[in-house]
């Protein structure tokens, strides 16, 4: 600790390079925070998917509808569980910047297909029991400062009601936890009825089905014979795993975890060479600095560890000012979206992990000059 | 009076890209405890490689340099820095400051490879400067100092822990001729009041004149000179 303020001092040589340096890593972790948080919210839903749950969509696109008839067919398939018709409701609550997820369900499969979901046996029987009744995740009951109880209206981009509006009231009967869950943690549920009954257009239609099987071995064979069920009708289908599902979902839009890793490549390429050149610039006019130091007896041991220290100084703490602005940024920035992701642990120390390496690869190579700089040259660097 | 420092056919050679070149052949020389001793020479002489083999901020190629009981010349790398923050206080022509540290920062360098407390640190800065004279300037960065302030503190640097010798090269070649005189004043008064042994390279016959011992060099080899005082 008491050679740290020659590492402060050496930084702030010229502050004004400093300053640029340091907002230029800064804002590369700001990137890494924010792009890498959304892959990983991407890759974390992919591994809560539980292995006794099946998605059933459309084949032609999961924008197409489906009949909720099929729910009968389907539980008649041996080794089916439950089955329960999934409606999307995208809307918001009071602005439009307050966007949220909602899903129309039957509430009598509920919580059967929604394992992740942890809730009290009496949230479920109010759910059952009333029909504008929704159960609200936590997440969203603390974003929104609600109470179990209170009347809420959302206002639905997809769906219009039969009094003219697009505005749906509904009653909070619950509240649910789903900690291994990114989308049901940030969503709410209500009855697919009450929606259906309400809506002008799509009655008796479905995004696509839940479906839990009694064993988790049997799910491809099970998801094939669903999908013969539907074979040459108008309404086939595509059933997967959940987490098949969720990999596909991930691909429509592109090989996310090779686009993240090429922007934030591109960066830390540039970031590398202009880092490096500042590092070695200054230890370059540092020289007779060094060969001062070695003068009065420091080791080169010493310098070296100096040396490092101005470097790893630079990129962790400005790393970890750019993953703190992340971290701060990232839900902000998913609610605006909806994304229903949160920014994982292993990002920060990831990005820290990250840091640190960039420390080493650009610092190492002028603490290595430093270290075997013969005190005679360096001195005479002045002259 | 006992020598602190003795060096016995000392010899250093430097390779000049494949050509050895020798820039001190079988040199002897004694200095004495306490004793104020200015090397004098033409350029190339190789009074700054003597001084830097003293100071053992270099090593010879051959002969044995003896400073405070201690043989120098055989010392790893290591050990010689260790060697010489205990014995030897510097001070260069440039004064070679540490630009983004303050005057009692620059001071207090030597003593942070000691095991002082930070206080106690502190103390023996402050204590330094005052010796020097420049205890209002503490807190001013050498930018904001003057040639002579600025030797001030490098002398204050040099005696921070109160080293056996101090070794200066030039001190007062960067310097005006009153603010050089008072350089060489402060450094004859360490010498008298504080029994420093100090060794000083200069071309300047009027800075020798401070010293109390001249000794020549020329092409690499103690010569006779008639400015020679011995005191």
């Amino acid at each position: 600790m008491k050679y740290l303020h020659l590492v402060w001092a050496g930084i702030w040589r010229r502050p004004g390079r400093a300053a640029l340096t340091l907002l230029s890593i800064v804002n590369a972790f700001l990137l890494f925070g924010l792009l890498y948080g959304f892959a990983s919210g991407l890759t974390h839903a992919q591994a809560d998917a539980h292995a006794d749950m099946l998605f059933t969509t459309s084949r032609i696109s999961s924008a197409e509808m489906l009949p909720t008839s099929l729910v009968e067919r389907f539980k008649a398939v041996p080794g089916v569980r439950d089955v329960s018709p999934i409606v999307s409701f995208t809307g918001f609550y009071q602005r439009p910047e307050q966007a949220l997820r909602a899903y129309g369900v039957f509430p009598d499969e509920v919580p059967q297909t929604m394992p992740a979901m942890q809730i009290d046996p009496a949230a479920i029987t109010a759910f059952r029991g009333s029909r504008d009744a929704v159960l609200v995740s936590d997440e969203l009951m603390k974003r929104f400062g609600w109470s179990v109880g209170q009347h809420i209206p959302l206002t639905s981009s997809l769906w219009q009601n039969k009094n003219g509006g697009r505005s749906w009231d509904f009653t909070i009967v619950g509240r649910f936890s789903a900690p291994s869950s990114l989308v049901l943690r940030n969503s709410m549920e209500f009855a697919y009825g009450y929606l259906d009954q309400g809506r002008t257009k799509g009655e008796g239609m479905t995004n696509a089905f839940l479906v839990r099987v009694a064993d988790p071995l049997k799910a491809g064979q099970i998801a094939a014979q669903l999908d013969a069920l539907t074979r040459n009708s108008p309404y086939e289908t595509k059933s997967e795993s959940e987490a098949q599902y969720a990999r596909d979902g991930v691909q429509a839009i592109g090989d996310v975890g090779f686009l993240v890793s090429s922007i934030v490549g591109a960066v830390f390429f540039t970031l590398l060479f202009s880092v490096g050149g500042v590092m070695s610039e200054s230890a370059r006019e540092r020289t007779r600095d060094i060969g001062v130091l070695k003068t009065l007896g420091f080791s080169d041991r010493s310098v070296l560890a100096l040396a490092l220290g101005e470097a790893v100084l630079v990129c962790v703490g400005a790393a970890l000012a750019g993953l703190l602005i992340a971290g701060w940024l990232f839900p902000i920035g998913t609610r605006l979206v909806g994304f229903n992701g949160v920014q994982q642990g292993p990002v920060f120390v990831d990005g820290l992990a990250l840091a640190l390496a960039l420390a080493l690869v650009t610092g190492l190579p002028p603490a290595i000059r430093a270290l075997r700089l013969p005190v005679i040259d360096a001195l005479r660097d002045r002259a | 009076m006992t020598a602190l420092v003795e060096l016995n056919g000392v010899v250093k050679r430097y390779m000049r890209g494949r050509q050895a070149v020798e820039v001190l052949h079988d040199l002897d020389l004694e200095i004495a405890d306490g004793e104020f001793l200015a090397l004098m020479g033409p350029s190339g002489s190789g009074k700054t490689t003597l001084l830097n083999l003293i100071g053992g901020l270099d090593r010879p190629t051959s002969g044995k340099i003896v400073v405070a009981g201690e043989s120098i010349d055989q010392l790893s790398g290591g050990a010689l820095a260790r060697w010489r923050s205990r014995h030897v206080g510097f001070i260069f022509q440039f004064y070679n400051l540490m630009a983004t540290l303050s005057a009692e920062k620059n001071v207090e360098l030597p003593l942070l490879l000691t095991s002082l407390s930070g206080a106690q640190r502190r103390r023996n800065a402050a204590a330094a400067l005052e010796l020097v004279g420049l205890s209002d300037r503490s807190r001013h960065k050498p930018s904001e100092l003057s040639g002579g302030q600025q030797q001030r503190v490098a002398i204050a640097r040099a005696i921070v822990s109160d080293p056996t010798l101090l070794v200066c090269d030039e001190p007062t070649g960067d310097l005006d001729r009153e603010t050089a005189e008072e350089i060489l004043r402060l450094l004859q008064l360490l010498n008298r009041e504080q029994g420093k042994t100090i060794i000083m390279v200069t071309h300047d016959p009027k800075a020798a004149g401070f010293a109390s011992r001249t000794v020549h060099l020329d092409k690499g080899a103690l010569v006779d000179s008639p400015l020679e005082q011995v005191a």
